[in-house]
């Protein structure tokens, strides 16, 4: 979620000029108001966001499991721990991964598809509901649903056998496994990037194709010249909201794999909630949360204003 | 488009076709197993995957996963609904008023506003929510429905706030002369007057939230421990599938029950829900 | 271990299914005692063997003597109670009594201490785990680890007639049965991976060193020196075929009933499949030997702990009644045995009747010291590793199962005592 506009021009600014003295004679009886107004949604925001996340902050100095009524500050202790212990940084690995792999291959195939079926049309219609359907699914049930057709005797190894094939590691081979997750993930989500390009592509005006089409360039040179640079606010769009998205990805793989086989598909909100209370060691939990929280604002960041300064030299 | 697809080829317009049915049949088979897997015993479903066979065609696993006692799922239904309903009262409640305060202000301060509610869009959830469990048992809340709905709404608020203030932006300030020259103070105008003026913005916030309280499952399991006894669909799979997740017989008909209201939704509102997800992720 | 079976059940749930709507839970609304009755909740693991069934039926005689108390049975569902507890202690939200988790030093100060209560110290493997020399917690009997269940006809079909004794005879067992065409060895995923590793391992390990526990704990000890050779002789077994990768998919429940089911030969687990056994329908001919160690061991050690040890966190305001309801659990007569049945496990005095498997069982434990029984995984009392041992041990078997070579896991196991130890 950036601070990112679509294609479709945008709507007029409110028209403020002529207002300006009108508006300003009343300021001392709107403040009141004004708190009233904004006080409730600052209140609750600030005690169940702004509060825990410093909280976070505080308990990850500290050796603090949770419930005991003694515990110590220990300065950095939990950071350098969780960047020397292997399976928070076997977690961090994969989750980077996941959100690097799973970004771009969303992207791609949200991409290609959508070039493909964003033209008006009844086909169009029921492929897009159908590529997208999965993205209103809980991703905790989408897990459990592939668990089921990848274990050794599930449905996609007996579909295998029909045709010859041995049985497939799916979930018990580490790498397999991670392979797994992934494509879970392309499954259940790339509909939502091919939904945002498809809305991209239409608030392309159709006289830049045909302008095109008339001086006889091929399709792919129009997708390249029109297509891309216009719809670059879009994916930016996309490109932001999966890889914040993937970051914190847990839900898929609790009910995929539990982070298995050899706790090779752990990702690090796993680790953070399994450290935090079921290994009872919470500062340390706090710690790699509040790595977590860094990486992701630096991503989101740095991808918006990456993206923000291609989509600038587009439009020059 | 209509312009390029018209130079499209014959083989070229046969493989787009064909690597088109093909992702849909990758996307549409799980849904087709699940639904028919939930009518069949465990040796059907491994060696038959894709056929059900009329003489072993049972609806009893359904119906021992509509009375099973580890997760009552019409139960769930309701309680899930009822949680969907609330956050999203308070959710609108909460935010419309400071989205009007924020997009009316000039001062610095509706800018920091801004930007102390947008910051919560970069926070993953996790991060705050164990910390939250402590705030919430000091409030007395941990453990509670409106502990639950408190934390859920708060993580409304950044989408909602950012897209509300982005919309009020976009509403004239005339509107909100008229409404004082009526003589009602500024809080009043706004639920009378402008409110209503947003309704655009307000269905594609219902559709966000909704959905995203709907299929939240890490909040609801630490929130809401065993002691409430409260189970929404998610938690619910969870403790009803999670260890038994080879026992196809409990799984498929669990996870069908599951996800029948979600697609039924779906399929009535589609429209709705599609154009409120881009209007949400453009515009946000 | 017996905190890791808290996360499984399974063939129970068609067991409770099939029972339906019969009996009323009691724990789903919660709250709203009825006339004022001191409600009394207890955090209980839900296995295949323990359902929420047995759990309430064990409980009903203790309520219907005790009109004022109404016993609440918690389950934590698939998350357990060793992963529930520290939540729960975190929220404010602990139960009255916990079932399943011994007192570790960690969780100690936030339990009740049980010194005062003849039941409590006097019960099995009391002593064994006190912590600074206080009781924490009492449990209804003894469960022994270090078993290998093994189907007769399997044995017969390899020619195999002595029962191996060391761990070298083993493997000729093992090279028999995986020539006659057997699946050799039941494993599975989960945490049940490291189980057949341990079996392997502690009776040579311990036996050769009674203080193994407390020279890794302190550092004294590397695992790549006292552990590293029984990694090795897994890894051969994996190379040989006798562990089977698939088994990395199969869950503990699926295990358990393929083994029963006569798919496999040897089954390394916990005296609780005996319990398991009794209650099956139709299974193989199964019969169990002591976990061997290698050659010139001559006490090989016994993985031994409490069964269904309760404590009872400080918070709990009823903790007078919770007290009354740990010492019905654990010196009641009745309510001892259907727990020692139920679940295969055994304490002098409280004799039932058992299947052939369960006498098999008792002769191992009566030719057992006492002195040779020795914690399993993390530990217990003052014989303890640190914190995820366990699980880092589980993790590593799966890696190993999966195919990495020894050495490598073993180079793992060194780095994380490293990170973790002392």
């Amino acid at each position: 979620m950036t601070a990112t506009v679509t294609a479709p021009p945008q709507q007029p600014r409110a028209p403020h000029p002529p207002r300006v003295r009108a508006a300003r004679r009343k300021p001392l009886r709107s403040r009141v108001p004004d708190l009233i107004m904004a006080g409730p949604a600052v209140l609750v925001f600030v005690l169940m966001f702004i509060i825990p996340m410093i909280l976070a902050f505080v308990l990850s100095l500290t050796d603090w499991n949770g419930y005991s009524l003694n515990f110590d500050f220990i300065g950095l202790e939990n950071y350098r721990f969780a960047f020397k212990n292997p399976r928070t940084v076997d977690a961090a690995i994969f989750t980077a991964i996941v959100a690097l792999v799973g970004t771009t291959l969303c992207n791609v195939v949200g991409l290609a598809v959508a070039v493909l079926i964003a033209a008006p049309g009844r086909a169009n219609t029921v492929l897009r509901t159908i590529f997208f359907y999965p993205y209103i699914i809980s991703s905790l049930i989408i897990g459990f649903l592939w668990s089921a057709m990848l274990q050794p005797n599930g449905v996609a190894n007996s579909l295998l056998a029909h045709v010859g094939v041995g049985p497939l590691p799916f979930l018990i081979d580490p790498t397999w496994a991670k392979g797994s997750v992934i494509a879970t993930i392309l499954w259940s989500s790339f509909g939502f990037n091919m939904i945002l390009f498809i809305a991209g592509i239409k608030s392309v005006p159709n006289e830049y194709y045909e302008a095109a089409t008339v001086d006889g360039a091929s399709r792919w040179q129009q997708f390249r010249a029109i297509t891309v640079p216009l719809i670059a606010p879009v994916l930016t769009v996309n490109l932001v909201l999966t890889l914040v998205g993937l970051l914190k990805v847990y839900d898929v793989v609790l009910a995929l794999t539990d982070g298995g086989p050899a706790a090779g598909t752990q990702t690090i909100v796993y680790q953070i909630l399994k450290d935090s209370f079921a290994r009872s060691a919470l500062g340390l939990g706090a710690a790699q949360s509040v790595v977590l929280l860094v990486v992701t604002a630096v991503a989101g960041l740095a991808v918006t204003f990456a993206r923000r300064s291609a989509e600038q030299k587009v439009a020059a | 488009m209509s312009a390029a697809t018209r130079r499209g080829t014959v083989p070229g317009a046969a493989i787009k076709w064909v690597v088109l049915a093909a992702t849909a049949l990758v996307m549409l088979i799980p849904m087709y197993i699940l639904v028919i897997s939930a009518f069949k015993p465990q040796a059907e479903i491994i060696q038959q995957p894709l056929l059900i066979d009329p003489s072993t065609f049972t609806l009893e696993y359904l119906k021992e996963a509509l009375t099973s006692e580890k997760f009552n799922v019409v139960r769930a239904y309701g309680v899930t609904l009822s949680f969907v309903l609330m956050v999203n009262v308070f959710g609108i409640a909460l935010a419309a008023p400071v989205a009007y305060v924020i997009a009316r202000g000039r001062k610095k301060w509706h800018m920091c506003l801004l930007l102390l509610f947008v910051s919560g869009l970069f926070i993953p959830g996790q991060v705050t929510l164990i910390p939250v469990v402590f705030v919430l048992r000091l409030l007395g809340l941990i453990n509670t429905v409106p502990g639950f709905i408190l934390f859920e709404t708060a993580a409304t608020l950044p989408v909602t706030i950012f897209l509300f203030s982005a919309y009020l932006r976009t509403v004239p300030r005339d509107i909100d002369e008229a409404a004082a020259l009526d003589g009602a103070g500024q809080i009043r105008a706004f639920w009378s007057c402008i409110f209503p003026i947003m309704k655009p913005v307000v269905a594609t916030i219902l559709v966000l939230n909704s959905i995203s309280v709907w299929n939240d499952f890490v909040s609801p399991q630490i929130i809401l421990g065993p002691s409430s006894g409260i189970y929404t669909v998610t938690t619910g799979v969870y403790a009803a599938v999670g260890q038994y997740s080879t026992d196809y017989t409990v799984v498929f008909p669990t996870l069908l029950l599951a996800i029948l209201p979600a697609v039924i939704f779906f399929v009535i509102m589609q429209r709705h829900i599609i154009g409120g997800l881009v209007a949400g992720a453009t515009k946000g | 271990m017996i905190r890791k079976r808290a996360a499984l059940a399974a063939m129970g749930v068609a067991a409770v299914a099939l029972a339906g709507c019969s009996t009323a839970a009691g724990d789903d609304d919660g709250g709203g005692g009825e006339d004022g009755k001191v409600e009394v909740s207890m955090l209980v693991n839900v296995t295949p063997n323990l359902t929420e069934e047995f759990w309430n039926e064990l409980v009903a005689p203790f309520e219907e003597a005790n009109p004022g108390i109404d016993v609440i049975i918690q389950n934590p569902g698939a998350e357990g109670v060793a992963a529930a507890l520290p939540r729960l202690l975190a929220a404010g939200d602990a139960p009255d009594v916990v079932q399943s988790l011994p007192p570790t030093p960690e969780l100690a100060p936030e339990l009740v201490d049980l010194s005062g209560y003849d039941w409590a110290t006097e019960g099995p493997l009391a002593e064994q785990y006190t912590i600074d020399g206080k009781y924490y917690m009492a449990g209804i009997g003894v469960q022994l680890q270090s078993l290998m269940f093994y189907n007769k006809t399997a044995f017969e079909e390899a020619g195999i007639t002595e029962l191996p004794t060391t761990l070298e005879e083993l493997d000729e067992a093992l090279a028999a049965l995986s020539a006659a065409g057997w699946t050799p060895i039941q494993t599975g995923g989960d945490w049940m991976s490291s189980h057949a590793l341990q079996a392997l391992a502690l009776p040579s390990v311990v036996g050769t060193d009674p203080d193994w526990y407390a020279r890794m704990s302190s550092g004294e000890a590397t695992f790549s020196e006292t552990y590293g050779t029984f990694i090795e002789r897994y890894a051969d077994w994996v190379a040989a075929g006798y562990v089977p990768t698939e088994a990395l998919g199969i869950q503990y429940p699926d295990a358990e009933q393929a083994f029963l089911a006569g798919e496999s030969a040897i089954y390394p687990m916990g005296s609780w499949f005996a319990g398991t056994e009794a209650a099956a329908e139709n299974p193989a001919e199964i019969g169990v030997f002591r976990a061997p160690a290698i050659e010139g061991v001559s006490e090989p050690a016994m993985g031994a702990n409490i069964a269904s040890p309760y404590s009872i966190p400080s918070s709990s305001p009823v903790v007078d009644e919770a007290a009354l309801l740990v010492e019905f659990l654990t010196t009641d007569e009745t309510a001892v045995i259907d727990q020692l049945i139920v679940d295969g496990n055994f304490r002098d005095g409280y004799a039932y009747e058992t299947t052939a498997l369960g006498d098999e069982l008792f002769q191992i434990v009566a030719e057992t010291p006492a002195g040779s029984y020795t914690p399993t995984g993390e530990g217990y009392g003052e014989r303890r590793l640190p914190a995820g041992y366990s699980e880092e041990l589980n993790t590593q078997t799966q890696a190993l199962m999966g195919g990495t070579p020894a050495a490598d896991v073993i180079g793992a196991m060194d780095d994380w005592f490293a990170a973790n130890a002392g």
